[in-house]
């Protein structure tokens, strides 16, 4: 079948795409008269329909334009040729209401009975152009923003190349800027950086993703400085468009960073050291404890047997003086054996060698024979009082228990007067056992009480009584070793009540 | 009269001790060093045995093996005096078979109490 040509030969065709036209068409005689305009064209401009008919066309441009247009037209008429109208420049149109905007216009021209007629096709192009200042301004804004940005800011393609870096930038390497674009800024990384560089460079750029680097960046002065350099992939509208990123200064701060490592490595094999020191301090006094302890032994040995026999070889008529004199010596042979146990003592509880040793004890016999134990230390008419409440056996350690009443009950006798009473108590029941001692010697300072467990503390009122200050010290461990506790309640001048609470282990 | 053999390096100890012992009713035989001690032991078949820890060649652990090795010594009563302060060595010492320690110094009650007590009666 013959397929028969569309045309738009009658004037009802071309009729109906001028109606409907969403473009303004204006048809113009050579005398500058308007001679057809389309709907489009009345409503943009703001007129009733065949209001613009036979009027001239510059009623429709802007008052100042008005003549240079007219010669223009003239031009136009005598060669005319279809094509747009003020190729490069920004055109203007005017409303009925006077309101100027901005128009893009093509012409065309056709003659009809010998006329010569033109044809404008006009477009408002108000919302690109305002897209356009709009797009302009952003553009400056970021140039400004990024010139002035204490940071390095560079902008690159999606080919990988720079199209941009900062007035920031240009400063820090003092190179000018076509230097710096296209693969330019990798020249002026460290060598032993580049390599490195360039490959977390390259492949973030493959994966489009965010990267940070930190090399050396030769600066204008010639130093080479650390820098951290950020990257990010930019999108507009979905559509990737390449990268941008920030540059800084991180050369102190990292310089900085470096050196406080190397402090704290220092400070940390001091403190190591000093902990080894210790170690080995801590070592050589125990061993120095145990050697003392067994030295002072021999000696001490020596001079109470010879006393013992000086004693015995003296004469049947007693002299008091000699006695005086051989008791002095063993009460101080004594003392320092005392002194030489505590040190032992504390060293080994300092150590965490101390265990607790069960015994079966009956309270009343072992009162008193800690009574006995304390009997030479009392003073002219002192008196030590025993009373015992509830279960008589106990399951306790025997020598702790009783390194810590002869403790405690020689601290009464030392430190109370001629004549003084001492009252020990003690009460077990089926959980525990209770036991005080009770004195009214000198007491202990207020100021003082919180340091009487310390090691070799002694109260200011203690004058030139004799101790080490270690007694309570290993009083108080021992009690905890057992599980128990002690406290005490003391006033200067009216004495002191030391009461000790230890848990029964089974009941007998 | 019941015999004490005194083994112990440390010669004012040992005379000191001895005397003490002496003078409260006891025979007293002294040895030196361990050698000698075990030597004195089997030849005079002593009631008691006072021996020394720390005595240089045969220490007091050795003289205990030994004596306790001897059909002839092994049933005397031993008791160690010692100066340390250390009771893993007492408990090695009790270990091995003693009757009983006395830690220097000591006064004579303390001494006396022990050899009573290791003996059951009194021996003097």
């Amino acid at each position: 079948m013959e397929q028969r040509p569309i045309s738009l030969e009658n004037e009802a065709g071309f009729r109906v795409l001028f109606e409907c036209a969403t473009i303004s068409i204006l048809v113009v005689n050579e005398q500058g008269n308007i001679e057809l305009v389309n709907p489009c064209a009345e409503t943009l401009f703001g007129y009733q329909p065949a209001e613009l008919i036979g009027t001239p066309i510059e009623v429709l441009i802007p008052e100042n334009l008005r003549s240079r247009h007219a010669h223009h037209r003239k031009d136009y008429f005598e060669r005319p040729k279809a094509r747009p109208m003020g190729l490069g420049i920004e055109l203007h149109a005017r409303k009925k209401d006077g309101q100027i905007f901005p128009v893009a216009i093509s012409l065309g021209h056709y003659e009809l009975a010998g006329e010569k007629l033109a044809v404008a096709f006009v477009s408002d192009i108000t919302d690109q152009v305002r897209a356009k200042k709009l797009v302009a301004e952003r553009e400056a804004w970021f140039r400004n923003m990024a010139d002035n940005s204490p940071v390095m800011i560079w902008v690159s393609g999606n080919d990988k190349n720079w199209t941009y870096v900062n007035n920031t930038w240009l400063n820090y390497t003092g190179r000018a800027i076509e230097n710096e674009l296209g693969t330019g800024w990798a020249e002026g990384i460290h060598a032993d950086d580049l390599e490195r560089c360039l490959l977390t460079y390259n492949e973030a750029f493959d994966a489009r993703q965010t990267f940070v680097m930190e090399y050396r960046l030769r600066r204008a002065d010639g130093q080479y400085r650390w820098i951290q350099n950020v990257g990010k992939p930019t999108y507009i509208d979905n559509v990737y468009t390449g990268y941008i990123g920030s540059c800084s200064d991180i050369h102190d701060q990292k310089r900085a960073t470096e050196e406080l490592e190397e402090l704290v490595r220092k400070r940390t094999n001091e403190l190591y050291e000093a902990l080894d020191r210790e170690k080995e301090m801590n070592e050589m006094k125990s061993r120095f404890v145990s050697m003392a302890s067994h030295e002072f032994r021999t000696p001490l040995s020596i001079v109470l047997s010879s006393t013992t026999l000086i004693e015995q070889y003296g004469s049947p008529n007693h002299d008091e003086r000699i006695q005086k004199h051989i008791a002095r010596i063993k009460s101080s042979v004594a003392n320092l054996t005392t002194i030489l146990n505590d040190f032992l003592s504390l060293d080994k509880l300092e150590q965490g060698k101390v265990e607790v040793e069960l015994d079966t004890i009956t309270i009343p016999d072992f009162m008193k024979e800690v009574v006995e134990d304390v009997q030479t230390l009392k003073k002219n008419g002192q008196v030590v009082n025993i009373e015992h409440r509830g279960d008589n056996k106990v399951l306790l350690d025997q020598k702790k228990l009783r390194y810590i009443l002869v403790n405690l009950l020689s601290n009464s006798i030392k430190y109370s007067s001629d004549e003084a009473t001492i009252n020990v108590s003690s009460h077990a029941n089926q959980n525990e056992i209770q036991i005080s001692v009770q004195d009214n010697g000198i007491g202990i300072p207020d100021e003082e009480q919180k340091y009487m467990y310390n090691k070799f503390f002694r109260a200011h009122n203690t004058g030139n009584v004799q101790g080490t200050g270690l007694g309570l010290t290993i009083v108080k461990r021992y009690v905890e070793l057992m599980g128990g506790d002690v406290s005490f309640v003391s006033k200067v001048g009216e004495g002191t009540t030391f009461n000790i609470r230890l848990p029964k282990i089974a009941a007998l | 009269m019941k015999t004490v053999l005194i083994i112990e390096d440390n010669l004012e100890i040992r005379e000191n001790t001895a005397e003490i012992l002496e003078l409260a009713g006891f025979k007293v035989i002294n040895a030196e060093n361990g050698k000698v001690g075990l030597t004195l032991a089997e030849r005079s078949k002593p009631d008691i045995i006072l021996c020394d820890i720390m005595m240089p060649e045969v220490n007091g652990y050795e003289v205990i093996r030994e004596l306790k090795n001897n059909p002839v010594t092994s049933s005397i009563p031993f008791i160690y005096v010692t100066a340390s302060g250390e009771k893993k060595e007492v408990e090695k010492a009790m270990g091995l078979g003693a009757n009983g320690y006395v830690r220097k110094p000591f006064d004579t009650k303390e001494l006396l109490q022990a050899i009573d007590r290791c003996s059951g009666a009194p021996l003097r």
